[in-house]
């Protein structure tokens, strides 16, 4: 939700935001506007949809919404509802609101997701419910680790034979695949030899088809004529020569006759596949359809065998936690003194140790996360000394101070780059804490890290200085001052940041 | 005419306990620039905007500017120092003097703080524009142009250049001999006769940024045209590959270090050294810190960390897509576990609980 006016209003004074975007600091020189703006908007996030008056406001689709009204309450449990985030959570984020607790709680809550925030929340229902009916008899952690244990080294033993059927299913169709293209390979050759033979067969029949014509032909035209015919070669009367042509054309016209019946009965032959090339061809039907069977088998055995990665993980998974939980599968539960199985209230102990456990390691998470960002914001400089500034400051007993400042810093920083890759609609945070408590050497960091920030959420107020401000000016977007020169106070938005021209007539486009 | 052009000096920068020596090294280099100018007899000296670190500097950088400007013109008496103010040379509130009031009472020295002044040198034969950051940020236009009567027209501003036109202020730039820009810490240049001419020291919060930038100052001969860069030494930067944590612990990241350490050419002292380091816990981190990294801060100008996180692990605790978690694999797999062991944990206490619940019911109970 973006931030479109606060108010100082025991003041009359507002900061209007409007269309302002990027980092905004607000340079404060002691002066009581910044204390009212802040606790005007605490106050009116903290009534719960019970706000009465002129206040902080926020841009809701569109329109103008007072900050603690009904219309915002409402569209404040809409964004958060999603993440399993609290009001205090967002609050959080948001402007700092809530005690340290409420900034960790916030912390784990996005790290942890909605997934494990509602499980963490059953459990707990459970628990409120409190010990489970008498005489029943729980399941105890170490039951349950070991019967899914069991499962799961019960999948693999199942699943291990696929690891060897793929390499056989792999070889077979690699050979079967061979053998079907050689056998592909026959079969072409195989079907071009027999329609070039066919062809050849009919070719010569037409062939022997002409010349038995022309001979008989020949042989009509030479008994018509008798004597008188001429030869075919000289053109000269045949006389008593006829007798001969007769004899020979009459020999040949037989002969022709013969070898076309001949091919003729080999065309007819040839007009079907022969049995050898029908067998190669069944042949290849017969592979081809073993590549298919086989291919098939393949493919089932592949999934089979991601389905053993699959298992071995979550093998892996219970392994891992059996080892966490000091060993429970197949042994007693964590042991409990004096305690006997089946005793009342061991289920709830589990559930909460677990409870606990899911909790604490998105804690220690958030804490690692927490601690590459101060090592980021001071160059490493309190390396050293992080583990017991945060855990004095996590349990409340650090204020104040450099150190706890840059600390406080990252830990927001933090919440909102979590709260943006949750998927939550941040337009707009507010840092209440000067940045001139910081050391001198982070502050440039924070500032170049809230000027990345400002540039994913649409506004990140901060409270600056004038030593502040005037220190790293390139890096705010806009400061806004307190101009106490007239009757009424007023803040006055100055543009900050570097200035820009545009060269014309440079040949630069 | 031979201009001496220099920009982002940041005198003051760096006066912090952590960055032993950083504000000597930018007096230094600021001086060090000076006497080379100096050499080289020019007849203007720009300055373009962020002499001064902050508005608020203690006395030593002022005094460090007022006595090389004063060596200066020991040497060149009569060639002006002309300053544009940069962001960081102008105080918020206008009405306030700032450090370049202080400096524009030296004799020889010109500023323009807050408004653009055009100043006639030479007997009018140098028409030089001077243009202050405060000037140039969100004004619609900027009424400045050359003079046709001067031989020569050089503007020096303290401003970025916008790539098309947007909300930029448009500047024309024909009929300028020079332009002097100040804003960026690296040389460049920006079109023909319009350059950069960066910083003489490393100055962003991040030294390695810059680190294969040349460091220096420009010199120009407004006549033949000719830019000439001209580098100072400035502090050496290394940037160590990151240290890989993931699989070994405080004595494998130790060991790596070393080894790391011992293969920069030339060694690390004096040298501005960031260390990233990967897959390590804070508590490992900080018992590293007090062993092996504080050593290496007493023979380093500065030691930066950097604490990355282990491979592999983006996942939040649900496994969902690229969350902000800082872990190790192993901690997803046994986070995933627990899951597991959660749900049944759950689902067989309802079971039960329905189960005995419709046992009483059935019985009367």
């Amino acid at each position: 939700m973006k931030l479109i006016e606060l108010q100082a209003v025991a003041h009359g004074v507002s900061v209007p935001l409007g269309n302002a975007v990027g980092l905004a600091g607000f340079v404060a020189g002691g002066g009581p506007y910044w204390g009212a703006i802040v606790s005007g908007l605490h106050d009116a996030y903290r009534s719960g949809g019970r706000y009465v008056g002129p206040g902080p406001t926020v841009e809701i689709e569109g329109a103008s919404v007072t900050i603690g009204s009904q219309a915002f309450e409402q569209a404040l449990q809409r964004t958060i509802g999603p993440l399993g985030l609290g009001r205090e959570g967002y609050g959080a984020i948001w402007f700092g609101a809530g005690s340290v607790d409420d900034w960790l709680t916030a912390g784990r809550v996005l790290l942890q997701g909605p997934e494990v925030t509602e499980r963490i929340s059953q459990i707990t229902a459970l628990l409120q419910e409190g010990d489970q009916p008498k005489g029943a008899v729980p399941r105890s952690v170490g039951d349950w680790v070991t019967q899914l244990t069991a499962e799961a080294e019960a999948d693999v033993e199942r699943l291990r034979a696929s690891e060897a059927n793929v390499l056989e299913l792999e070889a077979k169709l690699l050979a079967l695949r061979a053998d079907a293209a050689e056998v592909a390979g026959d079969v072409e050759v195989g079907i071009m030899a027999w329609v070039r033979e066919r062809q050849d067969a009919e070719t010569r029949l037409l062939l022997y088809r002409d010349r038995e014509q022309a001979l008989r032909q020949r042989i009509d035209a030479l008994e018509e004529q008798g004597v008188e015919a001429e030869c075919g070669s000289c053109g000269r009367a045949l006389d008593e020569r006829l007798e001969q042509v007769l004899k020979d054309r009459s020999e040949e016209w037989e002969a022709v006759v013969q070898d076309g019946r001949w091919w003729r009965r080999r065309r007819d032959q040839l007009e079907y596949k022969p049995d050898e090339l029908k067998e190669v061809e069944s042949r290849a039907l017969e592979l081809g359809s073993q590549v298919d069977v086989t291919a098939e088998s393949l493919e089932r055995s592949r999934v089979q065998l991601r389905e053993l990665e699959i298992g071995r993980v979550r093998l892996q998974h219970l392994e891992a936690l059996a080892e966490q939980m000091g060993g429970l599968g197949g042994k007693t539960p964590t042991p409990l003194s004096g305690e006997q199985p089946g005793e009342p209230g061991q289920a709830s102990r589990q559930l909460a140790d677990m409870k606990e456990r899911l909790e604490a390691t998105s804690d220690e998470r958030f804490r690692a996360r927490v601690h590459a960002k101060v090592v980021a914001l001071t160059g490493g400089r309190l390396v050293g000394g992080f583990p017991a500034l945060f855990q004095d400051w996590s349990v409340g007993g650090r204020r104040g101070g450099g150190e706890v400042s840059i600390l406080e810093l990252a830990t927001r920083i933090c919440l909102a780059e979590m709260a943006l890759s949750a998927g939550l609609k941040l337009d707009s945070i507010i840092l209440p804490t000067a940045l001139d408590r910081l050391n001198g050497e982070d502050l440039p960091r924070a500032l170049a890290d809230l000027g990345r920030l400002a540039r994913k959420i649409r506004i990140v107020i901060v409270k600056a200085t004038e030593e502040v401000a005037s220190a790293s000016p390139e890096r705010f977007d806009l400061l806004f001052r307190v101009d106490a020169a007239k009757a009424a106070a007023k803040i006055v938005a100055q543009r900050s940041g570097l200035g820009w021209v545009y060269l014309t007539d440079s040949g630069m486009g | 005419m031979k201009v001496v052009h220099l920009s982002d000096v940041h005198l003051g920068f760096g006066a912090h306990e952590s960055a032993r020596g950083r504000s000597a090294d930018v007096i230094r280099a600021f001086e060090t620039a000076m006497v080379r100018a100096a050499e080289l007899e020019p007849e203007l000296v720009l300055i373009a905007g962020d002499l001064f670190d902050h508005p608020s500097v203690t006395p030593p950088p002022i005094a460090a500017f007022s006595k090389a400007a004063t060596d200066f013109h020991r040497r060149l008496p009569g060639v002006p120092i002309v300053i544009a103010a940069g962001s960081r040379d102008t105080p918020l509130d206008a009405d306030s003097p700032g450090p370049l009031a202080v400096v524009g009472a030296l004799d020889g020295v010109e500023v323009a703080v807050t408004r653009p002044r055009q100043i006639s040198l030479g007997g009018g034969a140098l028409n030089l524009a001077v243009v202050p950051h405060r000037a140039v940020i969100g004004a619609r236009r900027l009424d400045l142009s050359p003079d046709p009567k001067a031989k020569w027209n050089v503007l020096v501003a303290y401003t970025g250049v916008a790539r098309d036109a947007g909300h930029a202020t448009p500047l024309d730039i024909r009929g300028w001999d020079y332009v002097a820009l100040g804003s960026e810490h690296t040389y460049r240049k920006v079109a023909d006769r319009v350059y950069y001419s960066g910083s003489l020291e490393r100055v962003d919060p991040d030294p390695w940024l810059e680190a294969a930038s040349e460091k220096g100052f420009i010199v120009t001969d407004l006549k033949s045209g000719d830019v000439s860069f001209w580098p100072t030494r400035a502090r050496a930067v290394i940037s160590l590959a990151p240290i890989e944590a993931t699989g070994g612990g405080p004595a494998t990241v130790s060991r790596r270090l070393a080894e790391a350490l011992a293969g920069v050419p030339g060694g690390i002292e004096g040298k501005l050294v960031r260390i990233p380091i990967r897959g390590l816990s804070a508590d490992d981190l900080a018992a590293l810190d007090r062993e092996v990294i504080e050593p290496v801060r007493r023979r380093a100008a500065e030691v930066r960390i950097e604490a990355l996180p282990g491979q592999g692990a983006s996942h939040g605790l649900d496994g969902s897509a690229k969350r902000s978690g800082v872990g190790s694999g192993t901690d997803e797999v046994t986070v995933s576990g627990m899951l597991d062991l959660a749900r049944r944990l759950v689902d067989d206490r309802r079971d039960l609980t329905t189960s005995m619940t419709s046992e009483s019911k059935a019985s009367g109970s």
